[in-house]
């Protein structure tokens, strides 16, 4: 094996937060593997093309299967050889009040034998192929974002950098692949270096996670050169794992507010995200994910290997199920997870960590201006200033003071003493304004297109008028013309 | 002339020559730095909400714009709202005041949807729209470009066979996957 | 900067608390030097608080126990029994806590709406409405337990052997004719102590204990005290290069409200900057200023004054002394509303 450099980085967040991590729940116990006997898939609102023979109920869909493209073309595979139950609407995972369409599939064989339904691609593909391969085989964000991955390597990139922080405390998703799939991520990391042209590869991790240091030491591979590929231990902060934070803990470098790292050559990825590409070379469309199962209310916690659209309230009875009392279910980790209000529903590819807390009720008292949420805020915002403006309407003086780079972290809500809801204030505001945002175009669109009628019509009256105009320089007025023939008439 | 005079001739004259010599500065300098915006019109213009339904009085947005500019009173806008009696309030250095009921009520945005099965091509509201959002031709059947409809409800008089309804419209919302959680562990 | 495993207070309530416990040295001091005057103050001072309160929320339609809850009001009143002169008359400390509350919080929308410090605001109303009762109260000190009946030496006005000037009075009296080592040789400085201010500097000292306590609590932050202790002592040892006529940079140090208003009236989280550069210059200011209006001024205590003018260039402070937002090149400065 290859030596591989270790650096550690000296940088550390301005805010941020250091907590018990309270990994080591759902670390206790090794990686399960669910087979559930039904799927429920949620279809997205616009699909490209929907094959209509493959929607009648009772037929069978082969594991592997392309089920759908999404817009940005993203194919999502058929997780098991299922038969089609039912396509209907139904209620989405977070309880929004629009209906999304569901596929209801029982499964036919919940432990098949593992085939591949792409053809495994030879070894260094070039850009154009891996971008494709990567579009088929359902590539998308799997630490949370869903991003579709083919999108990112559009631009011109020099830095490839692998987000090994899990920064949340209780996920452990991606610990549990960057200790199991080594292998895969390098080799994934080996693929997109040759096939983007890639200068250097850094690998981020926290310092939390020894035993995944070690995987990924023992796995590199000999390929690679030790001067371009590196790791990069960071301390462990809560959110680390932010795009523009792991950056500037990684390389020292601040991305500007005004544009993306891609812009500048840099493409962050999930190691998930990255394991799934290597198996989509060989070949392995994304039908399972690592699910972390967690929290004070869940009796056994755990990380569960699952297909996508495991039905949550299965999942989490795997997990020993909710303990007694009124708990809530989160949709990622305690800091930045949405609440579940409908668990029948499936797992997504976005679904990192589901986790369970008690329901705890705390009072709102009004805002004492102690600072402790600017102390933590990884941006170095100043969120007392934010709050007290959209609570008095101001958005204007929101987004003066920073609004839209708020990465609704919700670490200036673990701090303050008042019980506020900070993270959901700004929240609602980011949407209010993007929803202004799109009024306005909406409203710049209409009074293109009001003036562009009025000039119409006002071209079109004044052409009738040359042209009447040039009748009766021709022709002689219609009035004189109908008095000579009257008076033709009478003669 | 004796000594005094002397003295209020030369008062006058040197405040005379400051303040002269203070005007000129000033405005030279506010030449100097002045600070070209759009036109009056237009900033006006930018605060409405282009639905072009003429409640205002006006045969659409801009000829209100104007007449604002001419001292019109601010509050004729009904699908604009209280969000945009306060920004020309804002834009203008006017007091807000409440919208004018004659012009009417402020309500939730819709759009116009033809009833196809009813629809005779006649082609009556498609002359009508000031944005040109009904798509159709003589005889042909028509529809609404939902996403160019501003809701101004001026097709729905002309069409005589009554098929054109105003319904609400599917308004952008806040997204519901807000943050809820607080760390339920004891701090510490 | 990291907030460790052993987390700071985390409520309203448990702030307060703290606050309450490091006040506690200090008014043992008091009390054991000055007599009983401070408790009897607290309570005073607490019912009229209490009273301002009840009568803003209830007129406000909200519940009323609400708000005693969080524990600010009780805090208020107890900075005010310790910056009142402890003989003063018992209306006193009363109308300071109904003023206190009713006018500084209560009128602005109650708890976090204060643009000012309200014991510093009801502070500066009584100097100037009843300069008598607030400047006669102040006890000799050691002399506060000497009389057989030490609350009949409550409010009952300047009684001899039982009060008298305080050091900074002294000082500003008898700068006419005298210099400073020559003050120093009145007989009230050789009641015992440090021999610095004496009385009183054992009170700064545990108000200093207590300041030390809320920073090791990480309830406030270093930049507001270090700021007003350099504002304050830095103009003092300056202009100590003229010794016969300035007040000595330690008398300024533990005469009057120093220590106490470092640690527990700058550092006001409502009334105050947030950003910690913003409250070094909030504490900076308030130390400049209060030296000038000792010095200079009418007042021989201007601790009250200085703070309520920074409370005034608060919103200023706050809009030019924001950090750097990760990936902006500079801080934002000053703020879209105001600039029609």
């Amino acid at each position: 094996m290859a030596e591989c450099r270790i650096i550690q980085s000296p940088r550390r967040l301005a805010g941020g937060l250091q907590r018990a991590d309270g990994k080591a729940l759902s670390l206790s116990q090794p990686l399960m593997q669910v087979n559930p006997p039904v799927l429920q898939i949620a279809l997205p609102d616009t699909l490209q093309d929907i094959p209509p023979e493959r929607w009648s109920i009772g037929a069978q869909i082969e594991a592997g299967q392309p089920l759908f493209t999404t817009q940005e073309g993203i194919t999502q595979a058929c997780p098991r050889t299922a038969t089609v139950e039912s396509v209907g609407t139904g209620k989405t995972l977070s309880g929004s009040p629009t209906p999304c369409r569901l596929l209801n599939l029982t499964v036919v064989d919940p432990d098949p034998p593992r085939q591949p339904s792409l053809t495994p691609l030879p070894a260094n593909p070039d850009g154009r192929t891996l971008r494709q391969r990567a579009a088929d085989a359902g590539i998308v964000g799997l630490g949370g974002g869903g991003f579709p991955a083919h999108l990112k390597w559009q631009h011109r990139l020099h830095t490839l950098i692998v987000n090994g922080a899990e920064c949340e405390p209780f996920l452990t998703a991606d610990e549990q692949t960057m200790r199991l799939r080594a292998p895969a991520i390098w080799d994934a990391v080996v693929a997109l270096m040759s096939a983007l042209s890639l200068q250097r590869c850094v690998l981020v991790l926290e310092d939390n996670k020894p035993e995944a240091l070690a995987a990924l030491q023992a796995a590199y591979p000999s390929v690679l050169d030790a001067q371009d590929v590196c790791i990069t231990v960071i301390q462990s902060q809560y959110p680390s794992g932010a795009e523009r934070q792991l950056i500037w803990l990684a390389l020292g470098l601040e991305i500007a507010t005004t544009t993306f790292p891609v812009e500048h050559g840099i493409v962050v990825h999930n190691p998930v995200t990255l394991a799934a590409l290597a198996d989509a070379l060989h070949g392995y469309p994304l039908t399972d994910r690592i699910v972390t199962v967690t929290g004070p209310s869940i009796v056994t916690p755990g990380t569960f290997q699952t297909p996508l659209g495991t039905p949550i309230d299965l999942l989490l009875s795997q997990a020993g199920g909710l303990r007694p009392g009124h708990h809530n279910v989160f949709h990622g980790g305690p800091y930045t997870g949405w609440p579940i209000s409908n668990t029948a529903a499936g797992v997504r590819a976005t679904t990192a960590c589901l986790y369970a807390a008690p329901v705890v009720s705390q009072t709102p008292s009004p805002c004492i201006r102690c600072g402790a949420c600017a102390e933590v805020c990884p941006v170095q915002l100043q969120p007392q200033q934010l709050f007290a403006a959209l609570t008095h309407d101001q958005l204007d003086e929101a987004l003066h003071v920073g609004l839209s780079q708020c990465l609704e972290c919700g670490a200036c809500d673990v701090v303050c003493p008042s019980n506020l809801s900070l993270t959901k204030t700004f929240q609602d505001g980011i949407r209010d304004h993007q929803i202004q945002q799109s009024e306005k175009q909406r409203a710049d669109r209409a009074r293109t297109r009001f003036e562009a009628r009025n000039q119409r019509l006002l071209k079109r009256s004044e052409a009738d008028e040359t042209r009447r105009a040039v009748r009766r320089e021709r022709s002689g007025s219609a009035l004189d013309r109908i008095r000579a023939a009257r008076a033709e008439e009478t003669h | 002339m004796n000594e005094i005079t002397i003295d209020i001739i030369a008062g006058v004259i040197a405040l005379t020559a400051l303040t002269t010599a203070g005007g000129l500065l000033l405005q030279t300098l506010s030449r100097r730095f002045r600070v070209d915006g759009s036109p009056l019109v237009a900033q006006i213009d930018a605060c409405l909400p282009q639905t072009q339904c003429g409640q205002c009085g006006h045969p659409g947005c801009r000829p209100y714009a104007e007449a604002i500019a001419s001292g019109e009173s601010i509050n004729k806008c009904p699908p604009g709202g209280r969000d945009t009696i306060e920004a020309l309030a804002d834009l203008l250095g006017k007091e807000p005041i409440p919208l004018d009921a004659a012009h009417g009520t402020t309500e939730l945005p819709k759009v116009a949807v033809i009833d196809e099965t009813v629809c005779i091509g006649c082609t009556k509201c498609i002359v009508a729209c000031p944005v040109d959002a009904i798509l159709g031709a003589a005889k042909l059947m028509h529809t609404v470009i939902a996403d160019e409809c501003t809701g101004c409800d001026l097709c729905l008089a002309p069409c005589p066979v009554d098929c054109i309804a105003l319904v609400p419209r599917s308004w952008p919302t806040r997204d519901i996957k807000s943050t809820a959680s607080r760390e339920v562990i004891a701090r510490g | 900067m990291l907030w460790r495993i052993w987390a700071p207070p985390q409520s309203t309530r448990a702030v307060m608390q703290s606050v309450w416990i490091a006040l506690i040295p200090g008014t043992l001091t008091s009390v054991w030097i000055f007599g009983p005057g401070v408790l009897v103050h607290l309570v005073l001072a607490g019912l009229g608080a209490c009273l301002a309160e009840v009568i803003g929320r209830r007129a406000r339609g909200l519940a009323a126990m609400q708000a005693l809850q969080d524990g600010s009001t009780l805090l208020t009143a107890w900075l005010l029994a310790l910056a009142l002169p402890p003989a003063a008359p018992l209306w006193l400390p009363f109308v300071a806590g109904l003023i206190a509350i009713g006018l500084g919080k209560q009128l602005y929308g109650g708890l976090g709406q204060n643009p000012v410090n309200p014991a510093m605001l009801a502070y500066a109303i009584l100097i100037v409405s009843a300069p008598v009762a607030m400047t006669t109260g102040w006890i000799v000190p050691f002399q506060g337990w000497s009389t057989p009946m030490p609350l009949t030496g409550i409010g009952v006005g300047a009684v001899d052997g039982l009060t008298g000037a305080t050091i900074l009075d002294l000082y500003r009296t008898e700068f006419r004719e005298l210099t400073a080592p020559e003050i120093a040789q009145h007989p009230l400085f050789s009641v015992g102590g440090l021999g610095i201010a004496p009385g009183v500097e054992w009170v700064a000292l545990s108000h200093l204990l207590g300041g030390g306590f809320l920073f090791a609590r990480r309830v406030i932050r270093w930049q507001a005290p270090v700021g007003f202790l350099v504002g304050l002592l830095g103009l003092a040892a300056f202009f100590a290069i003229d010794p016969d006529n300035t007040v000595p940079v330690l008398t300024h140090a533990l005469a009057g409200a120093t220590l106490f208003s470092a640690f527990f009236i700058v550092t006001d989280p409502v009334s105050g900057a947030t950003s910690p550069r913003g409250q070094w210059w909030f504490g900076l200011g308030a130390g400049v200023i209060t030296y000038l209006i000792r010095t200079y001024g009418l007042y021989p205590d201007g601790v009250a004054f200085a703070v309520l003018f920074m409370n005034f260039m608060v919103p200023l402070i706050d809009q030019y002394t924001r950090p750097r937002i990760h990936g902006e090149s500079r801080s934002i400065r000053g703020s879209v509303r105001g600039r029609s």
